[in-house]
């Protein structure tokens, strides 16, 4: 037995999930951060049943990837009995989609979540009275405080044992609409009567399945028993006609003369008459099962009063966020001198018990070094963070930030959603890279993530305090970051030129604030750790594997000699020219690196003070480290990754040659 | 709906892009572009400027009046709960031209200032 979990983002689907079927689902309170489906065995009072907990989805014609994972799901797999969870608060908006998943007509349960937020909002709910007016069950819950989570499955279980359950009633139309709807059916349905003999065939395979919004997929996948015209024209009529007239002809056309009585009678096009339709009927609903009295008065109201002022909200803002770059910053430090320790008696061992001249050594040494990179200096400040930022999100800060900086981020060709990947950077630019997929399009992806590289991550702070503010001074490595954050800024204001922003702005839910689960933030925090652990750490082990072999049969020199082009153009000595391959690695090996190549603790008595700066600058901007690299093909796709990586090393070399023709007026 | 005539090479650059860009929220652009010109959207002429939800009152009862823009426009305000004939105030707006947000039957949305723009709204009180 199949159990599929839908419901609107935010509405705590994943923590239904969480709580019967282990550790394999991320709730947040931040729409839109499952973008995959996940699945787990689950038992509740001894049966045992798979479990699919899907991205949630506002409404069956949506299209953004997360939305279109869960659409594809419904209409392509099998399953057994459907729960709509729904935001209890949020009745009048959620039921439009319970309308639509009525039109499967397929087993499905409603389960009315958060009802604690709805009793504070003044909302008291006739769940029978709902469920009869819907012929669904309809079962009450509190997921995050663990009540209703077992009656809801226990309820769905006994659904699919009153086989043959009868299917629910669609929801139907004006009876224009619905006219419109049959004779539009007709056309869709296999062998349908309106199509002529020797026209072509159109996409539509049979199928629970649209045509018009999922790619066609070979019949032998769909299932044939799920088919239903009634839907499937519903979805056509509701489709983007665009997209349907490129992939099916014959339907568009069908759809087309429909769409056009329609239009004509109701004096809109159909996605908005129907829309409108479930909207009205929803709220006509609402009126009979939901009384309303006089919300409590609510703390969270007065919280928001500052937090999103136009003054305060600001101040807030950077205090939080300093605050928050601190305690990782002394949490950190604190982590990376003691597992760093460890690492080096490690080395020592091997050191005594291996041959230390040999190639084997070279090799376990590099390797030993990689995991150290990974483990000591990233994980040290990377866990932290990720625990912060999962406090913030679930709290519902961050879809504050969202908010707030919106306008900034206009500038810079991004909206306000895009200011958490952009943040992210400042710790390491491997989750900033994997944060883009709460983005939209491929394009705001894009961007987003080549001003998160941009931006001095940790590693890359280390080289800057640690060669030009040791050397030339703190205001020097202030300098060098306040020129960064220019370089963001016009990177952003002439991607924003190249490619222009075209979603139309921000449109986001702003959920009331919620206190985190330390359970799901833990979770959340492991599960993002897994995928840097899981991209990063053997890229680094490998790699500084490699380049232990490299050093010990001695090759640097016909390295620093393929780069001495690049390393003489930016007047930088050639001996470095290796340590910018080590920077690829890990940035702050560059720095490590510089030492051992020049053969001197003293940089300042080998580089002069100008080449500190543009050696700094240049690794600063050139290519992002390896496990970055890794996470954006990930994210962004081979093609894109060369192209932000090209770019990059253009703009690093064009720094550095600018700074090296301004630098000798000052040093 | 009048269909766009498909006759020049514009048109088919444009609809190439079309066809390459991901969301529907840009491809409705890219779709609103190619019908520049002409009566594809009966709504899509211009809004009295004194109308729309983004230079309304903050605190005020609105009713929104009027959607404009396209099939992705309107489908995503649909989805968060935002019809014509809703009632909706301003409960935030943020500075330099930031979004607004905006209540709805308790239901609070970030609305950023070009989508705004493009929802008419009547004062009711």
């Amino acid at each position: 037995m199949r159990i599929a979990l839908v419901g609107q983002p935010n509405s705590g689907k994943s923590t239904f999930f969480n709580a019967v079927a282990g550790y394999r689902s991320l709730t947040s309170n931040f729409a839109g951060t499952t973008v995959e489906y996940t699945r787990g065995r689950a038992r509740v009072n001894g049966d045992v049943f798979e479990l699919v907990d899907m991205p949630g989805l506002y409404s069956l014609t949506s299209t953004s990837p997360a939305e279109a994972c869960t659409r594809e799901f419904l209409l392509e797999h099998d399953w057994d009995v459907l729960i709509h969870i729904v935001d209890a608060s949020q009745l009048a908006r959620s039921l439009t989609l319970t309308l639509e998943l009525l039109d499967l007509e397929a087993p499905l349960l409603l389960c009315l979540n958060m009802m604690d937020e709805a009793t504070r909002k003044g909302m008291t709910i006739d769940s029978a009275a709902l469920s009869n007016e819907l012929g669904v069950p309809v079962v009450e819950a509190i997921a995050a405080r663990g009540q209703g989570i077992v009656e809801t499955f226990r309820a769905a279980i006994k659904m699919h044992r009153q086989a043959p359950s009868t299917p629910p009633r669609p929801f139907l139309y004006a009876p224009e609409i619905e006219n419109a709807v049959q004779e539009l059916a007709e056309v869709v349905r296999p062998g349908g009567s309106q199509r002529a003999a020797g026209a072509p065939e159109s996409r539509i395979s049979p199928g629970r399945g649209v045509a018009v919004i999922s790619p066609p997929i070979a019949g032998a996948q769909r299932l044939a028993r799920f088919f239903n015209p009634r839907f499937e024209a519903l979805q056509l009529l509701q489709g983007d006609p665009i997209q349907l007239a490129l992939r099916d002809p014959v339907a568009a056309q069908a759809t087309e003369n429909i769409a056009a009585q329609i239009t004509q009678r109701l004096n809109h096009p159909p996605d908005v008459a129907l829309s409108s339709a479930r909207h009205a009927a929803c709220l006509n609903l609402f009126e009979r099962v939901v009384r309303v009295t006089k919300p409590k008065a609510d703390w969270r109201e007065q919280v928001d009063r500052l937090l999103m002022h136009p003054l305060w909200g600001y101040v807030f803002l950077a205090a939080i966020f300093v605050g928050f770059f601190r305690l990782v910053f002394d949490v950190g430090k604190l982590g990376e001198g003691r597992i760093l320790a460890l690492f080096e008696q490690l080395i020592a061992i091997l050191g005594q018990a291996m041959d230390p001249q040999g190639a084997w050594f070279a090799l376990a040494q590099g390797a030993l070094l990689g995991t150290a990179g990974a483990v000591a200096i990233v994980l040290p400040y990377l866990l932290p963070f990720l625990i912060g930022l999962s406090i913030l999100e679930d709290v519902g800060y961050l879809a504050r930030v969202g908010y707030l900086m919106d306008a900034v981020m206009h500038r810079l060709g991004l909206h306000g959603t895009a200011t958490i990947p952009v943040l992210l950077g400042y710790g390491c630019s491997v989750p900033a890279v994997m944060a883009t997929r709460i983005l939209p399009s491929r394009r705001d992806r894009f961007v987003a993530a080549l001003l998160a590289v941009l931006v001095p991550c940790s590693a890359r702070m280390t080289v800057i305090f640690a060669l030009v503010g040791f050397y030339l001074g703190a205001y020097w490595a202030l300098a060098i970051y306040v020129l960064n954050l220019g370089v963001v800024a016009l990177a952003g204001n002439v991607l924003a030129k190249i490619w222009p922003e075209i979603a139309p702005g921000m449109l986001m839910e702003v959920p009331p604030y919620r206190r985190p689960s330390p359970r799901v933030v833990l979770l959340k925090t492991w599960w993002r750790l897994r995928e840097f652990v899981v991209i990063a750490i053997p890229l680094l082990v490998v790699g500084s594997a490699v380049l232990g072999l490299v050093e010990f049969f001695g090759w640097q020199n016909a390295i620093n000699a393929a780069l001495s082009p690049l390393t003489a153009l930016l007047g930088l000595p050639a001996a470095v020219g290796l340590t910018l391959i080590f920077g690829v690695l890990r940035k702050e090996l560059s720095l490590l690196m510089l030492m051992q190549a020049l053969g001197t603790t003293q940089v300042n008595s080998v580089m002069s003070a100008a080449q500190i700066v543009i050696f700094t600058l240049f690794v600063t901007f050139y290519l992002p480290c390896l496990a970055t690299l890794a996470s954006m093909v990930r994210e962004l796709g081979r093609k894109l990754t060369v192209a932000a990586a090209s770019a990059l090393l253009v703009m690093a070399v064009a720094i550095s040659l600018a700074a090296r023709g301004v630098l000798h007026l000052f040093l | 709906m009048d269909g766009p005539v498909v006759c020049n090479l514009q048109f088919q650059l444009q609809l190439i892009i079309f066809m390459r860009t991901d969301t529907m929220s840009s491809r409705n652009d890219v779709w609103r572009f190619l019908c520049s010109g002409r009566t594809l959207m009966p709504s899509i002429a211009g809004l009295d400027p004194a109308v729309n939800l983004y230079q309304a009152k903050p605190h005020s009862l609105l009713r929104i009046s009027l959607i404009s823009g396209g099939w992705g426009v309107r489908r995503n305000l649909n989805q968060m709960g935002l019809h014509v004939g809703d009632e909706v105030s301003i409960i935030h707006k943020a500075p330099f031209g930031g979004p607004l947000v905006i209540e709805s039957r308790g239901n609070r949305v970030a609305i950023g200032q070009q989508l705004a723009q493009k929802i008419g709204v009547e004062v009711v009180k």
